[in-house]
């Protein structure tokens, strides 16, 4: 009778940027099961966030430092939603083209994480030589590295001018073919595809059943992306966008997801700085807002769901956020058993958790 | 003679509920641009082989008590740096209800970096300040000396 | 009505259903069959002493919102056998509005150790660092 024992992985570990803790069961080598245990990172932001709706535009940002303008550009569509404003179309291509640059510093810290969870710490290195290139020229256009700061309700506070719409233009030509490359190492190592195909497999039933959103379904054959939706600037006549998918499942595809999604947001920018127009980048926002609204948004990592509840006042009733994560890291429950001890930080890694998210 | 064997120092990176920010701008020190390991920095996972205690975010309940149990396993001397604002004072987290608010709640810190998220810059000139603190406790523990001005010299100069 | 704090942690859920009964087994399920994508379960304090739950789900390109009233105590049935991916919804509910659900234990995001109880509801007043700073409440040894 194989007996089965309980490892411990996390909650500090070295792959792990963030504290998550996975109760491995495993017989020998092999793991048999997982438990998920979440929460160290739980700091109450939903009740915080009900105390000031102006003050939120900041709070919402910083839940998160990777996907802090995501966060910040889903809050203010649910107030403006709530409140009927119709920001101008400049506003909304700004806002696509800060989410766009947003999503390629995620995607290339993703890339550079799972080359450093298997060795690869040149391919690391690399990855994020290129991420400060971009981190940067998010830098010269809003201010910060991290938290932009650069939404507010009704519109933008900071305009890209014509210098900064030429530096975007210039960097990201630079950045193209470097990208590329990047992109075919992931796609054509030996070794990175022995490590990464049919490891972690996540099949399409699982997928919907459980809910998972982004590359994670992306790469399970569930072609879901809010970016369809038509929000920001991807409604936008003249704004072209498919969602990439693969039908594999497993943590290579999870990994080229990421890889392709990198070069379509280079893509996607530039058509957007093409559609700017001279207009008013605020719409002044009369009263306080009431209401309800639900409002969603493609974060780097999946859906970013958000329904806010306004009753007329500065407090808010209810804010609830439902993040990526979320629900992705409960498919770790379905991709973990049956691999070996070995890959479960490459499998914990491929799903790219942010648990600051997951917990709020 | 027996003060020439100071190794270099080895950090150990900690996160008690930050949003990350702060986190990942650590991480990109390591990377080519601004490139720690000149300063003969590691960052090391052991809490046994650390020196300076590198934390962000404002201390959650669950995990306090992990934090209290890294820092006891460091072996003396050690520094405790705290990077953001969060890790600082505790704001912007101050309405949240299951923060302690800030390092200092529960450890003693050394060096308080500012900012949200803190640039990779404030973080250097943070743990170069940490670093210093760490060599004067290290020479003082060794032998009851500070170190030389050529050191602090050569130190300044890196 | 409203109550101020709620009986010291207990894990096992209350004795009997209160209030009326509320299928929402039927209406989910029929979100399974047309192969729906379960986005969130959202629960709001009305205030007086009800709770409405929203089930969001993704059908057919579009958001499809499924919304029911559950009065305070009221035990309510899982769906984590047709989507387990409901599971850290209603975990999450447990642990942030202290409501029911049948066969699901909280503990997912506060420790069942915590002296905080249902943060979220509109009767509890959790401490922040804030109140404490308010309160003069001095900085713990270290």
């Amino acid at each position: 009778m194989p007996t089965i024992s309980v490892a411990p992985f996390g909650p500090q570990h070295p792959s792990l940027l963030e504290p998550i803790h996975l109760k491995l069961r495993l017989e020998e080598e092999k793991v048999v099961g997982a438990d998920i245990v979440i929460g160290y990172n739980h700091r109450g932001l939903e009740r915080a966030l009900e105390i000031d709706y102006k003050r939120n535009v900041f709070l919402s940002e910083r839940v998160c430092g990777i996907c802090s303008f995501h966060h910040s550009t889903v809050y203010v569509q649910a107030i403006e939603n709530i409140m009927a404003i119709e920001v101008p179309k400049r506003v909304r291509l700004i806002r696509t083209i800060m989410l766009e640059l947003q999503r390629m510093t995620s995607h290339l810290l993703t890339l550079g994480h799972i080359a450093e969870t298997m060795g690869y710490e040149n391919l690391f290195m690399q990855t994020w030589r290129e991420r400060e290139d971009v981190m940067a020229l998010i830098d010269r256009l809003a201010g910060n590295r991290v938290h932009y700061s650069m939404n507010t309700i009704g519109g933008l506070r900071k305009d890209l001018g014509y210098d900064n719409t030429k530096d975007i233009e210039k960097t990201l030509t630079e950045l193209g073919p470097k990208l590329r490359e990047i992109r075919n190492v992931f796609a054509k190592d030996s070794t990175f595809g022995k490590r990464t195909r049919g490891v972690g497999i996540l099949t399409k039933d699982n997928a919907r059943r459980y809910g998972a959103v982004g590359p994670t379904a992306r790469a399970s054959d569930v072609p879901y992306d809010v970016r369809l939706s038509s929000y920001a600037g991807y409604g936008v006549e003249g704004v072209k966008f498919r969602p990439i998918h693969r039908e594999e499942g497993d943590c290579y595809a999870r990994t080229l997801v990421r890889a392709d999604e990198l070069l379509q947001s280079v893509d996607l920018i530039m058509q957007c700085i093409d559609l700017l127009r001279d207009e008013p980048i605020l719409i002044a926002a009369k009263g306080n807002p009431t209401g309800e609204a639900f409002s969603r948004v493609e974060a780097p990592r999946g859906e970013l769901f958000y329904y806010v509840k306004a009753k007329g006042e500065i407090r808010l009733d209810r804010v609830k956020i439902r993040t990526p994560t979320f629900v992705n890291v409960q498919c770790l429950a379905e991709m973990v058993p049956n691999c070996q001890l070995a890959d479960v930080p490459v499998i914990t890694v491929s799903i790219d958790p942010c648990i600051c998210c997951t917990d709020r | 003679m027996g003060r020439s064997r100071v190794k270099s120092p080895w950090i150990l990176h900690f996160d008690t509920g930050s949003c990350n920010g702060c986190d990942i701008e650590t991480w990109a020190l390591l990377t080519p641009r601004y490139d720690l390991e000149r300063f003969g920095v590691l960052n090391e996972a052991n809490p046994k082989h650390a020196d300076v205690l590198l934390v962000t975010g404002p201390v959650t309940k669950k995990v306090e008590d992990r934090l209290r149990n890294l820092y006891a396993q460091m072996p003396e001397p050690r520094v405790v740096i705290a990077v953001g604002n969060c890790a600082s004072t505790g704001s912007p987290f101050d309405d949240c209800y299951n923060v302690n608010g800030g390092i200092d709640r529960v450890l003693p810190v050394d060096v308080y970096i500012p900012g949200c998220a803190a640039r990779p810059e404030a973080i250097i000139d943070g743990i170069v300040l940490g670093l210093r603190k760490w060599r004067e406790r290290k020479f003082a523990a060794h032998d009851g000396t500070q170190p030389s001005k050529e050191t602090e010299m050569q130190e300044a100069s890196r | 009505m409203t109550q101020t704090n709620l009986p010291a942690k207990e894990t096992t859920p209350q004795p009997a259903p209160k209030g009326p009964q509320v299928d929402i087994r039927t209406k989910v399920s029929r979100m399974d069959k047309v192969y729906a994508q379960l986005i969130a379960i959202t629960a709001v304090d009305l205030g007086d002493g009800n709770f409405e739950l929203i089930y969001s789900f993704f059908s057919k390109s579009e958001l499809v919102n499924l919304r029911f009233t559950i009065q305070d105590g009221y035990e309510i049935d899982s769906i984590a056998d047709m989507f387990p991916g409901a599971r850290n919804f209603e975990r999450e509910i447990i642990d942030l509005f202290g409501l029911s659900f049948k066969g699901v234990q909280g503990g997912l995001l506060i420790m069942p150790s915590s002296q905080i109880v249902a943060p979220l509801r509109k009767s509890s007043t959790p401490e922040t660092p804030r109140t404490r700073a308010q309160k003069g409440v001095a900085n713990a040894d270290h």
